[in-house]
């Protein structure tokens, strides 16, 4: 209430003095006398507060300035205000505030660009807290760790304030900077650089605008915010370290190891360019010439930083330790933390470079890079090609990852290296695995090679076309099967030639010649290991060697030919007719045969029949060379005969005499002859009497005719040796007694040159019938008879 | 000395990394290496008595698989648009990168180089359509990357402009 009731009379007397441009006198002296009285009772009711206004209206008379004055007045006013209590502050702030707000909401780069150079620092001393309370921490794990120089160290590091551990860093630190370059940040053109050789000076505008392009890919690459912009890069054994304004970009190119130092060092000139050179920088548009004094800046940063030249007193435990110790643990947890960057650095890259597929993982540790899981052969292969496009990686570790298709890659193989089976074409669609071929047939079937391997069975298809397959083994055992060689011989296809080893007969060998010729590539056998034998040959021979009316002269195989010189009666045939079996080779059978006459009995009874009929009468014997005619004929047909006989040729010596004129004699035939003897035995007797020697000799005679006879007519005949015994009826005495003689008999005719076999004796059974028809014959005798032979 | 960020965009084997180096070094080969990222070139040239230094941005062609980021034309003074007179596609790329340059760095002065002039009879870019770029303003030129024909007026030309800016 109060402040407005101030502010209503502020504002009237504003617009009072604007009127009337003098000061106004006292409101009391303005009144007309005539209410005096009207003043007095106010005075009365109204004192205390009269008081007070007129204390106001003072008041006013005094703040009644120009906005002229007040301006000159205000920060005074507000030094003052300020100086006594937080009033005014308090009630400037939400106005401040909004005007603050506002400013930033409608320029905020320009608020950053104030506010960097300011904050900046500040920053940066928290963050340096922050570190070497962590040194502090890594300081006491150092404590003990002492020796001559640690103490001095130690004693630096009292002096100056600074951590120990900061101290041994710096300590053991070289470094080189060699070139500082300011680069505008939006174009990446140069502003100003400093450097240590000319040389390096005039490339730089070129090395700005590289870095710069880097800077924008990385950081295109690794994600758009631009607070993760690149600060390092390893060039060589340069580095390079970049530090960023809003403006301006510093760079420096180094070898070695500056202290984090440089660092602060870089963003302090950073930070001093953008203050001192605020305005050439925002409107920079490619003039470098008002930054070129920042070149003074720079320079200072061109620095190097050598280690202290120590003079060794020999190495003490307690140095090396004193050394060791905190380098080693600060190289390792570097290590540690640069070894984490560079993983997941590479396993990233790696990952996507390799197309990697998600049965597969990768994983990257100290320039190895393991890969795990599994994976298609494929894969696997393309990408071993593309390892070499990481040089940066030592060795690639395949061990652990699991090749899916190894069982069918080795089960293809397994094909491949099968004689007689030939793979054209083989993979995997989205079926499965295919393969495709030829075959030979005797191959071993490649579905009983897929039946072992049970990790490929599956989803294989197999298509093979039939082909020979011209290795030796094939060809080999082709040739097995189609000749089938005997016993004791074997072959074998070797170098395109057909192996004949062992002994083997010519039929084999000519067959196996010609299965060379058809079907082998050099059309040839080799035969130096083979001994040829000709058995149809050798048994065509023998066959003929036993031939009546045939001699052999000569027989010799020469070139596989058959030469044989031989005589043969006209009366043989053509001996070849005689083979049945393995027939020698008609073609290869060279023949050549004489003429001549075979004296064999055969023979000459079959020219003699052919030369000669005879008449029933007479009888040819063939005797020592000679024929000699017996019985009875004409004198005219013995004289035919005589003359016949002698010009027919082939016959041997012959001789007519002993015919004699048919009336003479009538020969009984041999049967009549033979039956006609009998042989008696006495009553009592139990040997065939001596007596009976002159029977016996005629039978035996008789009996050599029939033979003659019935081998010559090829007849199958026998004599019975018929014995009778006593011819008493049921008498078994009596026929066991006939067989008696009838077998002495058959041994006395034995004794006499007849072959056992063509007698058989036997007891004449005694029938009550017989016995009238041979009442004549005496009760004990032998006779003969002659019966075909039914076996 | 000024210095001066001039970019080249345009479509993969337009020729951009070929004018370059008829500009800066006067040679020509046949051979295309594809620009992997960006390469970067100098050439002085002097424009009315002054020494202008052009910084030279030789960026991969854009196309499906790679895309010029903004990042790489920021503070660009000037621009070079590249097209191949034998392949009409490579105009649309023209137009997108121009769009994007100009969401990127205002309105800058630009030159649009139609390159492959020896090789004319293959062109299969017509004149009408260039006709009316030029007469919505647009500063077009042929160039012949091969021969040199109007590439160091072109680039010169470009130096003026941003001369004239500034
Ligand atoms: N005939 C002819 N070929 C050119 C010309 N300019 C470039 N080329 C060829 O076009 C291909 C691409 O050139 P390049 O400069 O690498 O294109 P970029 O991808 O735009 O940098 C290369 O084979 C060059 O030889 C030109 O003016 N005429
Ligand atoms: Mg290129």
């Amino acid at each position: 209430m109060h402040d407005v009731v101030f502010g209503q009379y502020l504002e009237a007397s504003c617009m009072s003095s604007a009127s009337n441009d003098r000061p106004a006198s006292t409101p009391r002296r303005a009144v007309p006398r005539g209410a005096e009285a009207m003043q007095e009772l106010r005075r009365l009711l109204v004192q205390p507060e009269q008081h007070r206004l007129d204390d106001l209206e003072e008041q006013v008379e005094h703040i009644s300035v120009d906005a002229e004055k007040l301006s000159q007045i205000l920060p005074e006013a507000v030094r003052r205000g300020s100086q006594r209590d937080h009033h005014l502050a308090k009630a400037l702030a939400p106005t401040l505030t909004d005007a603050f707000q506002d400013s930033i909401r409608r320029n905020p780069q320009g608020l950053v660009d104030v506010i960097a150079p300011i904050m900046g620092p500040a920053i940066r001393r928290s963050i340096r807290q922050a570190i070497s309370s962590m040194v502090e921490s890594l300081n006491q794990t150092l404590e003990h760790s002492f020796s001559w120089k640690g103490l001095q160290w130690r004693m630096e590091a009292m002096r100056t304030g600074k951590p120990f551990a900061e101290v041994v860093l710096l300590h053991t630190l070289i470094y080189r900077i060699e070139q500082v370059l300011l680069i505008h940040r939006d174009s990446g053109l140069l502003l100003a650089q400093a450097s240590t050789s000319a040389d390096r000076e005039k490339d730089a505008d070129l090395v700005s605008g590289m870095l710069t392009a880097i800077r924008d890919f990385v950081r295109d690459s690794f994600g758009g915010n631009s607070a993760d912009m690149l600060d390092a890069m390893q060039v060589g054994d340069r580095t390079v370290w970049v530090e960023d304004g809003p403006e301006a970009v510093l760079a420096v190119a180094f070898r070695g190891y500056p202290p984090q130092e440089l660092r602060e060092r870089l963003i302090e000139t950073l930070e001093q360019i953008h203050v001192d050179y605020r305005e050439p920088l925002a409107s920079f548009a490619g003039d470098d010439t008002a930054m070129q004094p920042a070149e003074e800046l720079l320079e200072p940063l061109l620095v190097a930083e050598y280690r202290a030249t120590n003079r060794r007193k020999g190495l003490s435990v307690g140095r090396i330790i004193g050394w060791a110790i905190p380098l080693l643990l600060i190289g390792a947890i570097g290590w540690w933390l640069f070894q984490l960057v560079q993983d997941r650095y590479w396993t990233r890259r790696l990952s996507t470079a390799l197309d990697l597929p998600p049965s597969v993982q990768l994983s990257y540790d100290h320039g190895t890079v393991t890969i795990t899981g599994e994976a298609r052969h494929e894969w696997l292969e393309r990408v071993s090609e593309r390892t070499s496009r990481f040089p940066q990686i030592q060795h690639w570790d395949w061990a652990q990852v699991k090749d899916r298709d190894s069982d069918w890659l080795q089960f293809l193989k397994q094909l491949r290296d099968e004689p007689g089976v030939v793979v054209t074409e083989s993979g995997r669609d989205s079926a499965g695995y295919f393969v495709r071929g030829l075959r030979d047939p005797l191959a071993r079937d490649p579905e009983k090679l897929l039946a072992n391997q049970t990790a490929v069975q599956d989803g294989v298809r197999m298509e093979f076309a039939p082909y020979e397959c011209p290795d030796d083994a094939f060809e080999t055992w082709r040739a097995t099967a189609a000749l089938q060689p005997p016993h004791g011989a074997e072959i074998r296809v070797a170098e395109g030639k057909l192996l004949l080893v062992g002994t083997a007969p010519i039929e084999f060998v000519s067959r196996a010649r010609t299965l060379a010729e058809l079907t082998l590539p050099q059309r040839s056998t080799d035969e130096t290991q083979l001994t040829i034998t000709y058995p149809a040959w050798q048994q065509w021979l023998d066959v003929v060697r036993e031939l009546a009316g045939v001699e052999i002269v000569s027989a010799e195989i020469r070139d596989d030919e058959y030469f044989f010189e031989g005589k043969r009666d006209p009366l043989v045939h053509d001996p070849h007719q005689l083979l049945d079996g393995p027939a020698v080779d008609r073609s290869k059978l060279h023949l050549q045969w004489q003429s001549y006459y075979c004296l064999d009995e055969s023979f000459v009874r079959q020219r003699l029949d052919a030369a000669i009929k005879l008449p029933s009468t007479v009888w040819v014997d063939y005797q020592g060379g000679k024929l000699t005619f017996t019985g009875a004929a004409s004198h005219g047909w013995t004289k035919y005969a005589q003359e016949k006989l002698s010009n027919t040729s082939g016959l041997p010596a012959f001789d007519l005499s002993q015919v004699r004129e048919p009336e003479s004699v009538r020969k009984p035939s041999l049967r009549e002859q033979l039956s006609a003897i009998v042989i008696e035995a006495g009553r009592e007797d139990t040997y065939v009497l001596s007596a009976s020697k002159q029977q016996l000799d005629d039978a035996a005679q008789v009996i050599r005719q029939i033979i003659a006879v019935a081998e010559r007519n090829r007849v199958q005949v026998r004599i019975e040796v018929r014995g009778r015994g006593v011819a008493s009826p049921g008498d078994a005495t009596g026929e066991l007694l006939g067989t008696n003689w009838a077998e002495q008999v058959t041994g006395h005719l034995i004794d006499r040159g007849i072959p056992t076999r063509w007698l058989r004796p036997i007891a004449e059974r005694s029938t009550a019938e017989q016995r009238t028809t041979s009442s004549q014959t005496p009760p004990r005798s032998v006779t003969f008879h002659i019966v075909n032979d039914g076996h | 000395m000024i210095q001066k960020k001039i970019c080249m965009l345009g479509s993969y084997a337009v020729g951009k990394t070929s004018l370059v180096r008829q500009f800066v070094t006067s040679k020509f080969s046949d051979q295309y290496l594809t620009t992997v990222g960006v390469k970067i070139d100098r050439k002085a040239v002097n424009i009315n008595g002054h020494d202008v230094r052009m910084m030279l941005w030789d960026l991969h062609g854009e196309d499906g698989y790679q895309q010029v980021h903004a990042s790489y034309l920021r503070g660009m003074a000037g621009y070079l648009l590249v097209a191949d007179g034998t392949r009409p596609e490579s105009m649309e790329t023209v137009h997108k990168l121009h769009q994007r340059a100009v969401e990127t760095v205002g309105s800058v002065p630009f030159i649009l180089l139609v390159n492959k002039l020896d090789l004319v009879d293959e062109w299969a870019i017509s004149d009408a359509s260039l006709d009316e770029l030029k007469s919505d303003g647009w500063n077009v030129q042929t160039t012949s990357a091969k021969t040199g024909e109007r590439v160091n007026e072109s680039f010169a030309e470009l130096a003026r402009q941003m001369l004239a800016v500034s």
